[in-house]
């Protein structure tokens, strides 16, 4: 679905990506990983067109997307949620979310139709009035994945969707990343905890300094002494990747 | 969020608005209302761009002006003013979008920093460009009616702001109920987020930038139509662009009912600076205006309308803002009268211009005609509590400035406001009391009225003003009455009737003056003073078909009055003109100040005033109720003098010296006290010594030196049956002369 060769992106003279080779199954999640600095973020925002690659290329179904406009990837069927929240602060849950599903139902009454089964889906319903701004962080990551499913994206990209909530609110996110799935949505996460990645991804993808160093299953890449290498230098203790987060 | 509450405000607004338009007669009301409906699309197409869309604009009165300057080419070149609608919306959004596209992508204050750019780009080009007037502007040709999009009276263009108004307010409920509208919230909410689920910024902005400067060309149209002028500081100027903007804060960004609500604040600003401080005001407003927008902008970013929002909760809030609203609308329309009857009404500059175009399309009518010179010359019109003038041009001693095509400044302090002729710099002028006549007819006789006495040394009649007390007396006022019924009946005859009428009129008239001495010198004196300039006014404003008319209501106004011993010759004057301009034409042409108008119209009609005729004509015109009316008049002027004197000369009675105090009356209750003053009815009285109320009246000194009541049986008692007073600090009633009299002492003395 998502077919990434030779990624690279300069900003002046820093490499923040020097070759990132990564693809994506249809249906599946796909995870990646690396340590801070690596360029995961850099990596997400130019397959999302928020960032223009240097060079390389960015096929999503078959189709070059390599720089073209942020709103136009959207529109082709990327959805995306940013490592910092980024809300409508004051839309409401319903409102922020309808604004998403607005770009595949122009009429409004039927937009709000698909938000509202959207928010029912992420279970963020009983929430619908309250403003972006009041929601907790955990709430406002939900809403920030209902605003990005309510635009029908064959492919969402979430970024760090896990960082900062206690281990039930993960527990949560885990079980909707699940029913993500199997709405036949394909998913691209960028995740440090590796804990809760390596159950539900099938796929591991590690870059480190703006190169792909690995790509196979979770249970391989922390076995991998490249991987290994790229984190910490040296064996990794399974706890320190585990509970870091940015 | 269900609309319904909104439409019912919206609905609520136009029920209000066409109540004022069609129910009010008050020009000023209407004015506010005008201006605030038109502030409140200006308000709102801003908010369309800056609130909704987040794109502060600083420039924004340059698609105003694209209305504004559409209507004027139109009109000037002898097109209709609706075609300026489409053309200004098509040069408004054509400037939005070619503006736009380079810069609606800019962020914060940068795009803030282009709109000013763009707006002083665009006003160097009007202020030199030949096609649009350069900095002169327009003056637009004087028309009327619909298809002109122009009224005498303000009623039907309270109409059109009403319309205009809710055309933008329904576009706005269903902007808020639409893709575009959702879409420019999220774009100023967080522009990367809206792109990430498919939002074009520059697509929609353009969208919401060419509607805006639609909305904002169509309130220019309807501006430039009231106004009747147009130039670069009253369209274009930043100053514009700022109050629209400020407008636009105050009121609450991106909520619907902001922008009335802060064009409510906006123009009952105004009107209070203005009221409160008169034409030294100038400035003060903007000061005011300017500490509201820090206080705004430090404590509730959302304006007025957002604050209510949010305290309110969303849904709730909405009908409480379109209700409060509403019911401020009201209140501001039933408000002005009250503060404007005590503190004087602000001159209309745009009503002024209106009206010295008017007087000026009757002296092109007339082309010097009547009098052999033009009537038309320095005009002011005069507040006359705060003393501001508008003028339709500058002279030394009024300090004015000039604005919108008039001058405003304020009236030397050694002149007394009046309806008269003055002289001003060596100049003469017209002076008129603002605020005039809502109805066109009255107002337009009643300026050309004050531009007859301007010219009337300069065609041999100079103002004579002689004593006619003898029409007060029974007597005088039942003879003048039958002239006034025989006029009248000539005035609407033809042929054999009109001149026995007229003979009639003729005989009353000397049958009255018999018996007076000199009455008949005194009466043709003042005829040749205010009966002229009366009369000038009537033939001057009045269709010839309407001259019959109006001459009758003159009489029939005349005759409600109190007293005939001035307004005589405003009635009778327009009827007299009436029946000389068919009998004798060219009449006023050879006046001069020893000229008989009584024997000249005998000769025109060749009839012969017979006196002892009176008597037995009189049956054709009274049969007999005018003299038993009289003869009670009579009777109750006597017994009320009586009584006055009882109270204000025998005594004992309070003599207050009013020493510059200022003091109003009820002026349907003024009677002339003879030899010793006035009586008025409803007195009141502020000044050095307290505040005096004499709701049953008080006598004023022939000179106006003092005011006297019946004096308190005693120095503490400061409340009688007739008056009330309330002494300043330091001041106590005082013995005066004659015993049991009092006057009042203070110890300093203001």
């Amino acid at each position: 679905m998502l077919v990434v060769r030779g990624l690279a992106k300069r900003f002046g003279s820093v490499r923040a990506l020097d070759g990132v080779d990564l693809d994506v199954a249809q249906g599946s999640l796909t995870g990646l990983i690396g340590p801070n600095g690596a360029g995961k973020s850099t990596a997400f925002a130019c397959i999302a067109g928020a960032e223009k690659p240097s060079a390389g290329s960015v096929r999503f179904r078959g189709e070059e997307i390599a720089g073209l406009a942020y709103h136009r990837v959207a529109a082709l069927g990327i959805g995306r949620t940013y490592q910092i929240v980024q809300t409508f602060a004051d839309m409401t849950v319903l409102e922020a979310t309808t604004t998403g599903a607005l770009l595949h139902h122009p009429r409004l009454a039927d937009a709000i139709a698909h938000a509202e089964e959207v928010l029912a889906f992420v279970g963020l319903a009983d929430m619908r009035y309250r403003l972006g701004r009041a929601l907790t962080i955990a709430d406002k990551k939900r809403l920030e994945m209902a605003r990005a499913l309510a635009t029908e994206p064959g492919l969402l990209l979430l970024d760090e969707v896990m960082a900062g909530l206690t281990p039930a609110e993960a527990r949560d996110a885990v079980d909707l990343l699940r029913r993500i799935l199997a709405r036949g949505v394909t998913v691209l996460m960028v995740e440090h905890v590796m804990e809760v990645l390596m159950p539900i991804a099938e796929h591991v993808v590690v870059i480190a300094a703006g190169k792909t160093i690995f790509s196979g299953t979770a249970a391989d890449a922390v076995r991998d002494a490249g991987v290994v290498e790229a984190y910490l230098g040296s064996p990794l203790e399974h706890g320190e990747i585990a509970g870091h987060s940015t | 969020m269900t609309a319904r509450p909104h439409l019912f405000a919206l609905a609520a607004i136009v029920v209000a608005g066409l109540l004022a338009a069609f129910g009010v007669r008050s020009a000023v009301v209407l004015d506010l209302v005008f201006t605030l409906l038109l502030y409140a699309v200006l308000g709102q197409s801003w908010n369309w761009i800056s609130g909704y869309a987040g794109n502060i604009s600083f420039g924004h009165a340059i698609f105003f002006g694209c209305g504004a300057y559409a209507s004027a080419l139109c009109v000037t070149h002898g097109l209709s003013p609706w075609l300026a609608i489409p053309a200004g919306a098509l040069a408004a959004a054509l400037l939005a979008l070619v503006t736009g596209f380079p810069t609606l992508g800019l962020r914060g204050h940068y795009f803030s920093i282009a709109t000013i750019a763009v707006a002083a780009l665009v006003e160097v080009f009007v202020r030199t460009s030949p096609v649009l007037g350069k900095a002169n502007g327009f003056e637009l040709p004087i028309a009327s009616g619909w298809a002109a999009m122009q009224f005498p009276q303000k009623g039907p263009y309270v109409v059109l702001a009403l319309a205009l108004f809710a055309g933008v307010q329904l576009a706005t409920i269903a902007l808020e109920r639409s893709r575009l509208g959702y879409y420019l919230r999220a774009l100023r909410a967080n522009h990367a987020a809206a792109a990430s689920v498919g939002i074009d910024e520059r697509r929609y902005k353009l969208i919401a930038f060419a509607w805006s400067a639609t909305m904002a060309s169509a309130a220019g149209v309807l501006y430039a139509q009231y106004t009747l002028f147009v130039d670069p500081p009253s369209t274009i100027a930043l100053a514009v662009s700022i109050d629209i903007a400020l407008i636009g804060v105050v009121g609450g960004i991106g909520t619907l009912w902001g922008p009335l609500a802060g064009a409510l604040v906006y123009v009952v600003l105004a009107k209070a600076v203005a009221l409160r401080l008169g034409g030294s005001g100038k400035g003060y407003d903007l000061v005011i205006y300017g500490a509201i927008i820090c206080v705004i902008a430090a404590v509730r970013p959302y304006g007025i309308v957002g604050t209510i929002v949010d305290a309110l909760r969303r849904r709730r809030g909405a009908t409480v803002a379109a209700a409060a609203s509403t019911a401020a609308m009201l209140l501001l329309l039933a408000s002005p009268a009250v503060p404007a009857r005590a503190a004087g009404v602000p001159i209309d500059t745009a009503l002024a211009s209106r009206i010295f175009a008017e007087r000026q399309a009757a002296c092109d009518r007339d082309r010097a005609r009547l009098w052999g010179v033009s009537l038309c010359g320095p005009l002011l019109f005069v507040d006359p509590v705060t003393r501001a003038v508008v003028a339709n041009r500058d002279s030394a001693s009024l300090h004015g400035v000039t604005r919108g095509g008039v001058v405003v400044g304020t009236l030397p302090a050694s002149i007394l406001p009046a309806n008269t002729a003055l002289a001003l710099d060596g100049e003469r002028w017209s002076m008129v009391m603002w605020p005039l006549p809502d109805e066109p007819i009255a107002r337009g006789i009643l300026v050309a009225h004050e531009s007859w006495h301007r010219i009337q040394d300069a065609i041999g009649l100079p103002a004579s003003n002689p004593s006619n007390d003898h029409l007060d007396s029974a007597d005088g006022r039942y003879w003048l009455q039958l002239e006034w019924r025989a006029l009248a009946r000539a005035v609407i005859a033809t042929g054999a009737p009109r001149r026995a009428a007229v003979a009639d009129a003729l005989d009353f008239r000397a049958k009255r003056v018999r018996l007076f001495d000199g009455a008949a010198g005194t009466e043709n004196a003042l005829l040749l003073n205010e009966g002229l300039a009366e009369d000038t006014g009537v033939a001057l404003t009045t269709q010839p078909r309407d001259r019959a008319a109006r001459a009758v209501e003159a009489i029939a106004s005349g005759r409600r009055r109190a007293s005939f011993v001035r307004s005589f010759a405003y009635a009778t004057g327009p009827g007299y003109g009436a029946l000389l301009d068919t009998a004798a034409p060219g009449w006023r042409r050879r006046l001069n100040a020893r000229s008989d108008l009584a024997a000249i119209l005998a000769a025109a009609y060749h009839v012969r005033a017979d006196a002892a005729r009176a008597p037995v004509r009189a049956a054709s015109y009274d049969d007999g109720s005018l003299r038993v009316s009289e003869d009670a008049r009579a009777a109750a002027t006597a017994a009320r003098l009586t009584e006055y004197r009882a109270r204000f000369v025998d005594g004992p009675v309070l003599r207050i010296p009013l020493r510059g105090s200022s003091y109003s009356f009820d002026p349907n209750g003024v009677t002339p006290f003879p030899g010793s003053g006035t009586v008025y009815e409803g007195y009141a009285a502020t000044g050095w010594f307290g505040k005096l109320d004499a709701p049953n009246g008080a006598l004023v000194t022939k000179d106006f030196s003092a005011v006297v009541v019946s004096a308190p049986p005693d120095r503490t008692t400061m409340q009688t049956a007739t008056w009330k007073l309330t002494l300043g600090a330091g001041c106590t009633l005082l013995p005066d002369a004659r015993a049991g009299d009092f006057t009042v002492g203070c110890e300093i003395p203001k």
